[in-house]
């Protein structure tokens, strides 16, 4: 199995192969699975933790990795923090990139785990 | 057997509208649905604006719901609907890649157009209004100036940004074998007789009396986006009746740009008003079907719906390099990460955070303004914070042998920049200098006097001449419009450049960057949706090992050891389809 790092390195690098409109987050979530399933890559969409936990927008089941994606608005950002530490207190999760159109930061781990933050708008900058 | 009618049409001349009423209410409902500039709570009677578009769209909605129509507004009706169809076949004819466009003589001896600027200017002058959305560098100014050739189209009037009078004089001299002035000054007086004017957008208000009086037969807009901000701002009211003088005399209006909007989708809807009014609805009309209204900003909810209605409205033509058969010579940016300096912010924080207290509790106008302020005063220290690792980044570049424009847009960073960079003896070329010193620094800067320009981001649009010179560019600041990153490149991605062109830009997690990456992001779907609808744009990878071996040369050449590559964690190589397989 591929090293989390790794894996966190390699899924940051496809999402910034194309560019996503995250103005509206639906739009933002189809446009990044399709790019997803242009590459064949093993994700699963919308994969629901159980009760309490949530749905996780994206998920490697391979490798562990969550992939949330948030659309540009004001969302609460310790709202999204929680939301990232209830996935990452899951055992099949090893790590997680928050996607997101709306400039967060995140702890590098959370519950020992190591997490990203991918800016959408960065493929802006051309 | 007559079929059932479903209500009635009318049309009303004095306000240029289809009006229709009587319309039950599931049909009322389906009107709705698909003219859905129509608000979901309006009843009958309902209005639709007179054009082309909607005329089509009305008369195969009464296909289906037929209504009572006179004999003289059915005449019309289908008048409109004909020509749209008319001008969709026409347009499809002039646009085949193998269709032959019209041969119009008068260019200087040895002068030509390219095959697809000749089909722009066919294009413009049958649908008369038009926007040449064009990919920079692929000629507008010559589209421009050979619009002069249109049947019945002078005197030409072009309007462009005052930097460029004087390139455009030029080039109308050296190309088309007409006679050319360029009106100086803001104060009107008797124009010599000419062919083509010259105005600059800050000129119009001025000139106003004289541009209204009903001479001019064609008006071309370079850079139309400085109309965006529609009769709200002097240049822009004065652009409107301006325009409604020349649609009065029958002539032609074209806007030449390859980025028509800067910010959000609304100023698509500001310009085009302008040059063709109504073929959006009215603006509340627009906001409604177009927009998305809890933002309140003009965010455009779908760009590529409309980018789409507007190709098929024939409201603009969008070609792109390789549509034209031309290659982008700018290779995909690389992003230089770097940490703030924090000594240099530390003065400027202090002011930073009164005017963030300020923001917080001052009154509503006192806190406006203090809001305002303290976005300028983030990006002046984001821009300070990053200013010494941007100048030392140029430096790597140019003691590595790369002649370097350097963008930036505040004076302290510039300050910074030139005091690091005093031995390189960069050339400035910015807000602060005069036309003349402007042109000095570009002149300084072509002829190998100095291997820096320090431009403005907003400065110099359109300039030629650069690309002779360099193909690398530095970003030691943000724009806030990814449209002007756009332009700036622009100026080295263009006609006679001979290399690839390297962008980077220097850039930091912290002040106002993230934040300013956000909203232009969002600014970029608008734009990507209306330019090109459909289309999904894929970045191009950067050679991270460009800038390795710029680095090494940079080392070597300063007899600096140099040191053991460590593994990257977030470099933007593409991963191969085996590592894509472990994830």
């Amino acid at each position: 199995m591929v090293p989390t790092e790794r894996a966190l390195d390699l899924v940051m690098q496809v999402l910034s192969r194309r560019t996503f409109d995250y103005s509206d987050e639906k739009r933002c979530q189809v446009e990044i699975a399709e790019h997803f399933e242009s590459l064949s890559l093993n994700v699963e969409r919308e994969h629901n933790f159980g009760t309490g936990i949530g749905v996780c927008d994206f998920f490697f089941p391979q490798s562990g990795i969550v992939v949330e994606t948030k659309a540009y608005k004001s969302w609460s950002k310790k709202q999204v923090y929680r939301q990232c530490e209830r996935y990452c207190k899951q055992p099949s999760v090893t790590g997680l990139i928050l996607a997101t159109g709306k400039a967060q930061g995140l702890p590098a781990f959370i519950h020992g785990k190591p997490v990203r933050v991918y800016q959408l708008g960065r493929s802006a900058l051309q | 057997m007559a079929r059932k009618l479903y209500g009635e049409i009318t049309y009303d001349a004095r306000r240029s509208l289809w009006v229709l009423r009587d319309l039950p209410p599931h049909v009322a409902m389906r009107l709705k649905q698909i003219f859905t500039k129509l608000s979901p709570t309006e009843t009958n009677p309902f209005r639709i604006t007179d054009t082309d578009t909607n005329a089509a769209d009305i008369q195969w909605f009464m296909e289906r719901y037929p209504l009572k129509i006179s004999l003289s507004d059915k005449r019309r009706l289908n008048r409109d609907a004909r020509r749209f169809y008319q001008h969709q076949v026409e347009a499809e004819r002039i646009l085949m890649p193998d269709a032959a466009p019209t041969e119009r003589p008068g260019l200087k001896p040895g002068q030509a157009l390219r095959r697809y600027q000749k089909q722009a200017i066919d294009l413009a002058e049958k649908m008369k209004s038009l926007i040449i959305l064009d990919d920079v560098g692929l000629g507008k100014t010559y589209e421009g100036l050979g619009l002069a050739l249109m049947d019945n189209a002078l005197p030409l009037v072009i309007v462009c940004q005052p930097h460029l009078q004087t390139q455009w004089r030029e080039k109308a001299e050296k190309f088309i074998d007409l006679t050319v002035h360029a009106p100086q000054g803001n104060t009107p007086y008797s124009l010599p007789a000419s062919d083509i004017y010259i105005f600059k957008y800050t000129q119009l208000a001025g000139w106003i009396d004289t541009l209204c009086a009903g001479w001019v037969r064609a008006i071309a807009f370079d850079e139309i986006q400085e109309l965006r901000h529609g009769d709200t701002t002097g240049k822009g009211a004065a652009a409107e009746k301006i325009c409604q003088a020349v649609r009065n005399a029958e002539g032609y209006m074209v806007g030449l740009t390859a980025t028509l909007i800067y910010n959000y989708g609304v100023e698509a809807f500001n310009i085009v008003n302008m040059l063709r009014p109504g073929v959006l609805g009215s603006r509340d009309q627009f906001m409604r079907e177009y927009c998305d209204m809890t933002s309140g900003k003009g965010i455009v909810k779908d760009p590529s719906a409309l980018g789409s209605f507007l190709q098929e409205a024939l409201m603009v033509l969008r070609r792109t390099k390789s549509d034209v058969g031309q290659e982008a010579k700018q290779e995909a940016p690389y992003l230089h990460w770097v940490n703030p300096n924090e000594r240099a912010v530390t003065e400027a924080e202090e002011l930073a955070a009164s005017l963030a207290i300020t923001t917080l509790t001052g009154s509503f106008q006192e806190a406006g303004m203090a809001s305002r302020e303290f976005d300028m005063r983030m990006r002046e220290m984001t821009g300070i914070a990053k200013a010494h690792e941007a100048a030392a980044f140029t430096r790597m570049l140019v003691e590595s042998g790369q002649p370097v424009v350097l963008f930036g847009w505040h004076r302290e960073v510039y300050e910074i920049w030139n005091r690091e960079l005093a031995d390189l003896k960069p050339a400035m070329y910015t807000g602060s200098e005069t036309t003349t010193q402007k042109e000095q620094s570009k002149k300084a800067f072509i002829d190998g006097e100095t291997d820096i320009l320090i431009m403005s981001l907003r400065s110099g649009a359109g300039t030629d001449g650069i690309q002779y010179r360099s193909s690398t560019l530095v970003y030691g600041e943000l724009d806030f419009s990814p449209l002007v990153h756009k332009q700036c490149g622009g100026r080295l991605d263009r006609d006679g450049q001979p290399d690839p062109v390297y962008a980077y830009y220097v850039v930091t997690n912290f002040g106002s960057d993230p934040v300013l990456i956000d909203i232009l992001g969002l600014k970029q779907s608008q734009s990507d949706g209306i330019h090109d609808p459909g289309v999904t744009t894929e970045r191009e990878q950067s050679d991270p090992d460009r800038i390795k071996r710029m680095a090494r040369a940079y080392l070597e050449s300063k007899g600096i050891e140099i040191p053991q590559e460590k593994d990257h964690q977030d470099t933007e190589e593409t991963p191969t389809e085996d590592q894509l397989a472990l994830i």
